[in-house]
């Protein structure tokens, strides 16, 4: 069935899973980025830190009182080593008590210290870069002086982008490591679904046995419960319509039995100019009564009918020569010679259908070819190997261009003859269509005349 | 001759029970098995007409209990079902033909004849058809009365085609039947021993056809 709405691409359970699952999954991983570098880089920068804090307090030990003044006992191999610190800068200031540089750096400014606490580190910038800064304040009998280590943070920075960078690829790794096992357990998840689907897109319509439950999952039981209601539905539907053919059958067909003996009994005893009048009723009747048959005929071989409880090896010999007599006798009534050929094959088929399927091709051929004329039945293997019945006349033959329409239901051929019902073909084609068969129309000689086949399928 | 008729339809039974007296048959009509049992089981009938869709005990069933009670009454089913199983059903059972309605009188007329036909000449050892007369412990066939000259094959022939009408004789069984294990017989002679027998039924009242490629059968002439 086509939908008249424009397509949208398919949400599958797969697609929407995955989708589900990477947003979070994203936002854990910056998360857990955020918090594993604070657990790593914290230690780091406080080693630093307390390096820093040891060269302030190392400076602390070089200030000494000296009289009334204080001095700082700094040489030049001292200062080296203490502003040795690989790539980074290493700043120093030692103020006194009035806050006088007493040696070091000029520009660096203490930050805030408590007396007699331990160094305190707080960040800065110096000369356009960042620092670290230790401040330290030394009681001396002279006052207060206060001494300040800093350094820029080159090792720290770089000591941070290598914890990131450690942490970075195996998080990732193990966040797509974790999308493909989703991948994997939704398509293994998935798979009975994929199965159920296909077994469902492999019946023919008219299947309606129970759907296979083996290893079905539990999420998916209820609607494969339903399914299978809805196929119990179907199939006691289709009982039903066709337990209500076979009652209509019955109760059109007995009243017609009435009319037709009661109008049979009267015309055979009315005066001879009032007989053709009951003739007349009586053959309309009979029209009506093979009308009814046919029309039965063909809602019971129609596509929802299920004939896969009938079928059984039918020899199409056999079929013909069980109802030549009653086939003859209607050519004899329209003193036409109908002959038979029949060769034995056997198929699998429903054998009252296929007696439907030959009537109606023997009909056909005895309406449409003139007194005098020749019919003629056949069966057997065809070159093809396929097992086939065929009926050939000698009449006027059938035009390509109706080919096709001939089997349309209530189509007459252009010429035909009152007295059909316009069924007879289309019962043909929905038997054949039964059985799998495939039916052809060709010329029957240089004569002129129709041979229509029906081509089975072989036994398995 | 004595016929029962078991259908339920007042007006179907109507008229085959006139049909059937207009050709000189006396009927019993009853609309229900379980009288028709009784009546079957009492009386000598020499066929009964039974309809599959009858109220409570249905015609399949009344055929398995008349067969169970060894009532051998030829029985000829009369149904508006057609479905493949009605049919085998039915034969299976015991009947002994079969018919869908709606049908034509001289067609059932026909069917009833052949039945009792076949049934008498298992007590009687006599066939007729027309005015032929074929008596089947002596081998002779007469008509009105005079004796035909056949000879054993014609006679095993029309016996056959007598036998089966109104249905085909098959043709193949035929020369099947006759050849004997040294002398096989062509279906070319079987054509002759026809033709010379069509000659010499001519004003009997019947007719031999021949069904191409099928066989022969027998036809009674009836007369309008």
């Amino acid at each position: 069935m086509k939908s008249y709405w424009p397509e949208r691409p398919r949400q599958t359970l797969r697609r929407r899973l995955l989708v589900f699952l990477l947003a979070p999954l994203a936002a854990l991983l910056v998360i857990s980025l955020a918090a594993d570098y604070h657990i790593a880089f914290d230690p780091a920068n406080e080693a630093y830190d307390h390096a820093l804090a040891d060269d302030a307090v190392a400076l602390a030990g070089r200030v000494h009182v000296q009289g009334a003044t204080v001095a700082v006992d700094l040489p030049p191999a001292a200062e080296a080593v203490l502003r040795s610190n690989g790539k980074d800068l290493e700043f120093l200031a030692v103020l006194g008590p009035a806050g006088q540089l007493l040696a070091g750096d000029a520009n660096l400014q203490p930050g805030p210290t408590m007396p007699g606490a331990l160094p305190a580190l707080s960040d800065d910038s110096l000369g356009g870069k960042t620092v670290r800064k230790a401040s330290y304040l030394l009681e001396t009998s002279r006052g207060p002086v206060t001494i300040v280590v800093a350094e820029t943070t080159q090792k720290r920075k770089r000591i941070g982008s290598k914890i990131l960078a450690a942490m970075i690829v195996p998080n990732v790794l193990l966040i797509l490591a974790t999308l493909g096992l989703v991948y994997i357990g939704v398509r293994s998840g998935v798979a009975p679904l994929a199965h159920l689907s296909e077994e469902i897109g492999r019946r023919s319509p008219h299947d309606l046995s129970p759907l296979p439950k083996g290893d079905v999952p539990g999420e998916i039981e209820p609607l494969v419960n339903a399914m299978s209601t809805l196929i119990d539905d179907l199939q006691a539907a289709a009982m039903a319509q066709q337990s209500f053919l076979a009652n209509a059958a019955h109760q059109l067909k007995t009243p017609l039995a009435a009319l037709q003996t009661q109008l049979e009994l009267t015309a055979a005893e009315l005066p001879r100019e009032y007989r053709h009048r009951v003739v007349n009723l009586r053959d309309a009747t009979q029209r009506l009564s093979h009308l009814v048959h046919q029309l039965l005929a063909l809602a019971r071989s129609g596509p929802e009918a299920d004939i896969a409880h009938e079928r059984r090896p039918v020899d199409l010999a056999h079929l013909l020569q069980e109802n030549a007599s009653v086939w003859y006798d209607r050519a004899l009534a329209r003193d036409i010679d109908l002959g038979f050929e029949p060769e034995s094959a056997v198929i699998d088929g429903a054998e009252w259908l296929l007696r439907e399927l030959l009537a109606n091709l023997i009909d056909n051929a005895l309406k449409y070819t003139p007194p005098g004329g020749q019919v003629t039945a056949r069966s057997g293997t065809g070159e093809d190997g396929r097992p086939f019945i065929e009926v050939e006349d000698n009449g006027p033959g059938i035009p390509e261009a109706e080919h096709q329409r001939i089997f349309d239901r209530f189509y007459r051929a252009a010429g035909s003859p009152g007295s059909g019902t316009g069924l007879g073909l289309a019962i043909v084609k929905e038997v054949a269509d039964r059985h799998d068969a495939s039916v052809h129309i060709t010329d029957a000689g240089p004569g002129g005349g129709a041979r229509i086949r029906v081509s089975f399928l072989p036994r398995l | 001759m004595r016929i029962l008729l078991v259908e339920d339809d007042p007006m179907v039974a109507d008229g085959i029970r006139e049909g059937l007296e207009k050709a000189g048959f006396a009927v019993d009509h009853t609309a229900a098995a379980e009288p028709a049992e009784s009546a079957l089981a009492l009386t000598h009938y020499d066929l009964a007409i039974v309809d599959i869709g009858l109220p409570r005990m249905d015609g399949h069933e009344l055929i398995r209990r008349l067969r169970r009670r060894a009532i051998e009454v030829p029985i000829l089913i009369l149904t508006a079902r057609d479905g493949l199983d009605d049919r085998v059903i039915g034969l299976d059972l015991g009947a002994d033909d079969y018919m869908v309605k709606p049908f034509h009188l001289p067609e059932l007329l026909a069917r009833l004849r052949a039945l009792i036909r076949r049934s008498r000449s298992a007590t009687t050892s006599e066939l007729s058809a027309g005015s032929l007369r074929l008596d089947l412990a002596r081998r002779t066939a007469s008509s009105r009365g005079a004796p035909l000259e056949l000879t054993g094959r014609e006679w095993e022939i029309l016996q056959q085609l007598m036998l089966a009408t109104p249905n085909v004789v098959d043709k193949q069984k035929t020369v099947e039947s006759l050849s004997e294990w040294d002398k096989e017989l062509t279906t070319n002679a079987v054509e002759i021993y026809i033709s010379r027998l069509r000659t010499k039924l001519q004003g009997c009242g019947v007719e031999i056809r021949t069904i191409r490629g099928i066989g022969y059968r027998l036809d009674e002439i009836l007369l309008a």
